[in-house]
Order: structure tokens, then sequence, then C-alpha cells
């Protein structure tokens, strides 16, 4: 046998021997998505092929898009799994069924609302369905949108990017958007006062109140599960370190105290423990820390070097977080006790849907940041076309 | 057997290839006019955009609880009737956060004079470097000898690091070199930090220079207040006034 030629073969098939390895199975046992054996291909879930017909024009981009970001390829009925047969006569008409159309998941009428909010329920019948996640499409984003490199206004829209409100006219610099209790305010850091402070603000009333206004870094907040407490990076202590206080900013604790700097704290969805980034070894690594103060350790992250920007998933498991390479952001996950982590796709600041499946992050091309969505286990990724300009720190509704 | 060794190696150069490179092709975005007032809501505190910070210590909207000690010493002017800070780190400490903020709130800023001694540090470092020692020196040599004095450091961070991850490294930057003034005799409370992270290059651009320049701790001298508390930017200060 000529040699020469065995190489090739040899590489090839070490490379197709080494693929599974490289491409890890953290959300195969994701027990939000129904776990279809057949449909695993290296420990990815491939995108469900399904075609649309019967519909057109705006309903049909809307269901399109709603449906990628579930994790479906959009195909023609020839490469399709699953057949979405509808109709918008006088309202939303939708129905699912394998491609033989012999087995039919659902045939439903979509009456209250307005076209927009029956094509998204159809969307989020269909993923039900064919992933076992509940839906996500009537929740909102709250992000925020660049008029200068030190200037940014908080924005909030439909999980897709319509609808969008406007909702300051500060003229500052605002970091660490998260949204507050039962979605009723906006918890950020703004420059407004000439020095990062946190503030408070009651999407009803507009009030603003301060929570924390020390000397040095105020930023960073993060609400606990309950809505009962907050926990925030505070410099006041000589270095930038974890605090938690109650949710109006009195009661404070200091949970670290390192030469190092802390940074951007998330809480573990039972609310016990708060994960967050941190320089005390010299280089940026994840840890976590009993929410009532204790001893901090740290999540192993093996793959990748520096670990910042971490945020828990709604069921536990996993944690994603940015990570930083020569040449760009990275969006990851690693399982919620360290482990493995598996790169996903160019980004920074990922945050968790309530499916605990949905990524939405920002992704810097050029000097413009765009807002992206990410279906975990199927990897499938739509960018938010409809938000103009520079847009940053997004941010699902609780 | 011989016909797939071709097309087998090319599968696999695709395969190793696919696997080394990464990063999604951005489709244009659609453009949606987004409304340029909002709607139903309000804002409430200071409008328009402010760049001092005169309104802060007087900005109760609710937030005076969890602020330390409330039964703080001297709020208002802390100076003495020379105009000398005669406060001890101690003393500031115990101060409210109001009170804390109020001391450096309200005095004009000078931010040429110490132009020239900016601090500049290496990639994911708050270390002051060797280097820079002699420019902290003189920093602290200026303030000893204008006791009514203040000083603002300023950290700054090149667009390498995330955005949140840059706002903590900025202000490690910042109290970094604050402890260094520190260690040259001036009164830690006469020093204030502030972080703004990537957000103020001192140099656009991406390469290695650019980056370095950006990597910096400025020193803003704070003067005493004037009457009234106007927040000037002061850049012709005399430097032989005693």
């Amino acid at each position: 046998m000529n040699i020469s030629r065995l190489i090739p073969t040899l590489f090839a098939a070490l490379v197709l021997a080494v693929t599974p390895l490289l491409s890890l199975d953290a959300q195969a046992q994701s027990s939000s998505g129904a776990y279809d054996i057949d449909r695993n291909i290296s420990g990815t879930t491939k995108p469900y092929p399904v075609n649309i017909s019967g519909l057109s024009g705006e309903a049909l981009k809307i269901l399109q898009f709603d449906l990628e970001v579930g994790g479906c390829d959009i195909v023609s009925k020839d490469s399709a799994d699953y057949l979405v047969t509808a109709s918008n006569k006088e309202n939303i008409i939708g129905k699912l069924t394998d491609k033989t159309g012999s087995i039919r998941f659902f045939n439903r009428s979509y009456k209250n609302g307005t076209t927009h909010t029956q094509v998204h329920a159809l969307a989020a019948d269909i993923i039900k369905a064919l992933t076992g996640a509940d839906s996500i499409f009537g929740n909102k984003i709250a992000y925020c949108v660049n008029t200068a490199t030190d200037k940014n206004e908080i924005y909030i829209a439909d999980f897709d990017g319509s609808n969008p409100h406007k909702l300051t006219n500060d003229g500052s610099m605002i970091r660490g958007l998260t949204w507050g209790p039962d979605n009723e305010s906006l918890f950020f850091c703004s420059y407004r006062a000439g020095n990062p402070d946190i503030y408070r603000q009651d999407l009803r009333t507009g009030k603003r109140t301060r929570i924390a206004a020390y000397l040095g870094l105020n930023t960073s907040p993060a609400i606990s599960p309950d809505g009962k407490k907050i926990a925030m990076i505070l410099s006041k202590g000589g270095s930038p370190d974890l605090y938690v206080a109650n949710i109006d900013g009195t009661n404070l604790k200091q949970l670290t105290n390192t030469k190092g700097d802390e940074s951007s704290p998330c809480w573990s969805p039972d609310g016990t423990k708060i994960c967050f980034s941190s320089r005390q070894s010299g280089a940026s690594r994840l840890y976590v820390i009993p929410a009532g103060g204790g001893q901090m350790k740290q999540i192993k992250t093996s793959g990748v070097g520096s670990a910042t920007e971490p945020d828990w998933s709604p069921d536990g498991k996993s944690i994603a977080f940015t990570t930083t390479t020569r040449r760009s952001f990275q969006i990851c996950v690693v399982p919620s006790q360290g482990g493995v982590v598996e790169v996903l796709a160019e980004g920074a600041s990922p945050n968790w849907a309530s499916n605990s499946r949905t990524l939405i992050f920002s992704r810097k091309s050029g000097k413009k940041s765009s807002l992206v969505m990410l279906d975990v286990p199927t990897k499938k990724s739509k960018i938010i076309g409809s938000v103009t300009g520079s847009a940053t720190q997004p941010c699902w509704t609780r | 057997m011989k016909n797939l060794f071709k097309p087998l190696s090319v599968l696999g150069l695709i395969l190793a290839v696919s696997l080394m490179t990464s990063g999604c092709k951005n489709p244009k975005p659609g453009l949606t006019d987004i409304p340029t007032t909002s709607p139903r809501i309000k804002q409430a505190g200071p409008t328009g955009p402010n760049q001092g910070a005169n309104n802060t210590a007087k900005n109760n909207n609710g937030g005076g609880l969890g602020y330390g000690d409330s039964n703080g010493i001297g709020n208002g002017s802390n100076l003495g009737g020379n105009g000398i800070d005669d406060l001890t780190d101690d003393q500031f400490a115990k101060m409210s956060a109001d009170a804390q903020r109020e001391y450096f709130e309200g005095r004009p800023m000078d931010r040429e004079i110490f132009k020239a001694y900016t601090v500049y540090f290496d990639f994911d470092s708050s270390s002051v470097r060797p280097a820079d020692a002699a420019n902290v020196q003189h920093v602290a040599e200026y303030l000893s000898s204008h006791g009514d004095c203040a000083l603002l450091i300023e950290g700054h961070c090149d667009e390498r690091g995330t955005d949140e991850y840059n706002q903590a490294l900025g202000e490690r930057r910042a109290q970094s070199v604050k402890e260094t003034i520190a260690n040259a005799g001036i009164a830690s409370h006469r020093v204030r930090t502030l972080s703004y992270g990537e957000s103020k290059p001192a140099e656009d651009g991406t390469t290695a220079e650019a980056y370095a320049k950006n990597r910096r701790g400025e020193f803003i001298l704070l003067l005493p207040k004037t009457e009234g508390g106007s927040l000037a930017e002061v850049n012709d200060v005399s430097l032989d006034v005693e």
C-alpha cells in the first residue's frame, strides 16, 4: 500500500474521531428540551428542519425568526422533518405535523391579540411540541444603545427588537443593566452624577432611586431570585469587592476582600450562591461563594483562558460567560459545578432566557455592537436586526 | 479502496479547517424607527446631561439609608480656617457616604497641571510600574505643599476586556496609584478614584501603541472649593501661588 495515500486517510480518520470530543455534550441532558437520541450528533442537537406553508409577508417573517431562535432550520418540504401548515385569513390558524402528515402534533386557531401575538403564540406551540421548551416570545428585553463611546441610553423592546421604547435621556454612561423583581424596575450603574453609582428606576412611575453611591466604584447590580437582595461590586473598601445588601441598599455586607478585583456577580437560581469573576489569582477566573458569606471557591473553566461576565441558567445547570481570546470575545458555557468549557459563538455579556436554552448577548463588528440570540443546544443564532444603533448589555425580563 | 483516499483526505482537511475557524457572518440588520420620546415613562431627579457633581450629595431620592454611619463629623466644608485640611483618615471614614462625596465635589478641577505625569499600565495589570514612581512622587509632593487641595485619580483600560471587567480593572488601577500616593505620605482621604473602564480612550485605534496609551491613570488636581461651589475647569492655575 502506498504510504503517501495512507497518511491523508489516517489524518481524516483522526479528525473524524476527535470531533466528538471537541463538541461537548453539556446540553445533551437539558431537561427543558425533549431529548431525542437519534438527533444528537457529536453532543449537539441538530436544528429541527421545518417547512412553513400558507403564510406570507410579515406573518411569515415573524414565524421564521421565532422558529430559528427556538432551534429550527426553515427548509423546503423535501428536506423537512416537520411541516407547519398555517393560514392568516381572519386570524392565524396553524397545524404542526411530521413530514408525512400522519403524526399531528396540534391544529389550533389563535384568536386574541394582534397578528403579531398570534404568530408568536403559534411559534411558541411549535417550539414546545418539538423541544419541550417553554415560550420566551412574550418576554421583553432591555438594552443600551450607544450615543458616543462614553454615553448610552436604555431601551426596552419585545424580545425580537420590535416596539422599542427609549427610557432615559441622561447623556451619560450606563453599565450593568438588569431587571428588578417582577420586572417592575431596572437596576443599573450610571455616571450621571459624575461617579459610577447604582440606581433603581421604577418602570411605572419613572422615579429613580439611589441604591449605592459610595466613593469609588458602585456597579454590577444583581438581584437575588427572591427579589429581596442585591449583589454589587463596590470599591469603598479599597478595591472592587463583592457586597450583598437588602434590595434598597441597606444592611450592606462585604463578601470578598481580595487584592484583586471582582466583577459581574450573578445568583444561583436557588438564591444560595453567588458566582462572579475575580482577578484574585492574577488572571480572571470564575468563583462561587455562599450568598450569606464564606469562602470563595474557583469554578474550573478548562479549555479557556479568561472567564468574565458569568450568568447562571435558571435551571441551575450551566453558567454562561465571556472569554477573551487574542482577537475577540467568545460566549461560553460550563457546567455550574465547573468542568470543560464549550465555546459557543463570538460575543460578550451573555444573559439566559427563562427557558435555560436561549442566550442573548452582544457582538461587536468594527465600531457597531449588535444583539444576538443563540439556541444553545442547536447552536442556531439570530442577530436581532431590528435594533438599530450600537447596542450592549441585553437582558431578558425575569 | 484507492478511490476513497482522495475524498476522505479532502473531507478531513475541510473538517480540520472548519474546526479551527470560528465566527459568524453578520447579515445586514433591518432598520426600525425608534421613537425619540418616551411615551409613558417620566423621570424624576436631575434633568439634562450633567458632567458635574453638584447635585449628588443633596439628592435624597430615598437612598439615605444604608450609607454607613450617619452621625458623621463635618458635613459641608471640612477645611480649617486657614484652608488646610485637618481631618484624619479615621475621622473621614466615620463620615456618611454623602458627606465623603461632598468633600470632593464642587471643587474646581485642573486637568492640565499633572498631564505630563500620567502613569501607564501593562495589559491586564493594575501594578504601578517602577518607571512611574517619579511621577507619583511629584504629584505627592505637590499635594504635600498644597494642603487645601485634593486629588482625583481616573483609571482607564484599553478595549480588550469586557465592559464590566474593565470598569473594575480601571478602578483597581486608580486604587493602586492611590496607594502609592498614600505611601508617599499623603492622607488617603484626600484622594478620590474614578474608573471609566474602556469608555474614554486617550487614543482611538487598535494598534498596540494606542492600547498602551489607553491603559492609564490620570491625575486631576481638585482645588479648594470656591464660594458657591461652582464646578469650573481651571486650566491656567499659577504654580507659584502659596
